[in-house]
């Protein structure tokens, strides 16, 4: 049984570049506790912040443009790294060549069906001041889905 | 036999297409900004996910709709990634109406992003709402 954001983490830490990129990890954020991504998860035991993905689906509501029983679902990519944006801005291409239009099929809840994901927007060049000032970028991905 | 035309009225004022769209226009702002910027505030400011220690925070939580000229841009404090309602608010070569709901305090992006988004409310909000506002903008123009 497969979540959409396990789906989607599954997705992005089976690819070889981004894995190279990526060496803090990549994180589902519904399978964390409750304080979310702290910093010993992307430290790792040093002293740097490893750059680091998390997953999170932060919405899904009703969508009455598309079909009867449809909804649509926001997936956003927090990207973090020590200092910089090179490894962020990296990564976050690498997310959208990955997502950006492609299927990514869960498992549940059962008989939902997701369309595709569609590349929503980034925010760049900023600190998350929870992760000691670590920085940040964020993606958004909207989907459609069709839900029985 | 010769045949007649004649204009019963004058085709500048048979079909005003600019007044047409002017009034389009209109609607679409009196929408965005009487309805919509209205009930965005209000469940930004009732749903806001952070416990208040000033009550600043959740109290300057702001929706309001603005005209955006064809060389102009927006400035808001906080955004939302738009889909299909504020492409305007990113290309300032286009003109158009742009829905905003915003933070008031400097610390309003730490409580969008920080944490993985754990307080945000201005996005969320603007998800939960985009296709409603986007369906009624349709049925209004049917």
């Amino acid at each position: 049984m497969t979540t959409k954001t396990a789906a989607i983490t599954a997705l992005l830490a089976a690819d070889a570049t981004l894995k190279a990129l990526a060496t803090g990890g990549v994180f589902d954020l519904n399978a964390l506790d409750r304080q979310g991504l702290e910093l010993e998860d992307i430290t790792a035991g040093a002293p740097l912040v490893q750059p680091a993905i998390a997953v999170r689906l932060s919405g899904e509501t009703p969508y009455s443009g598309l079909a009867v029983s449809a909804a649509q679902i926001t997936v956003e990519l927090y990207f973090y790294q020590h200092a910089g944006y090179a490894t962020c801005e990296a990564m976050r291409a690498r997310c959208y060549a990955l997502l950006h239009r492609q299927r990514v099929a869960s498992t549940e809840p059962a008989g939902e069906w997701l369309f595709q994901l569609q590349w929503a927007g980034d925010i760049t060049g900023q600190n998350d001041e929870s992760l000691g000032g670590a920085s940040m970028e964020r993606s958004r991905y909207i989907g459609y889905l069709t839900k029985q | 036999m010769s045949q007649h035309f004649k204009w019963r009225v004058s085709p500048s004022q048979g079909y005003d297409a600019n007044r047409y769209v002017r009034v389009v226009e209109q609607g679409v702002f009196d929408l965005l900004n009487n309805v919509w910027a209205v009930t965005l505030e209000n469940d930004a400011k009732v749903n806001a996910p952070w416990r208040d220690r000033t009550g600043n925070a959740r109290q300057t939580l702001a929706g309001y709709a603005v005209r955006v000229p064809q060389s102009g841009s927006v400035q808001a404090v906080f955004v939302s990634d738009g889909e299909r309602l504020l492409p305007w608010t990113y290309d300032p070569g286009r003109g158009g109406i742009a829905l905003i709901l915003r933070h008031g305090m400097s610390y309003g992006k730490q409580l969008e992003l920080a944490r993985q988004g754990r307080f945000a409310i201005v996005g969320p909000t603007l998800d939960w709402a985009r296709p409603q506002i986007w369906a009624s903008v349709q049925r209004m123009l049917k």
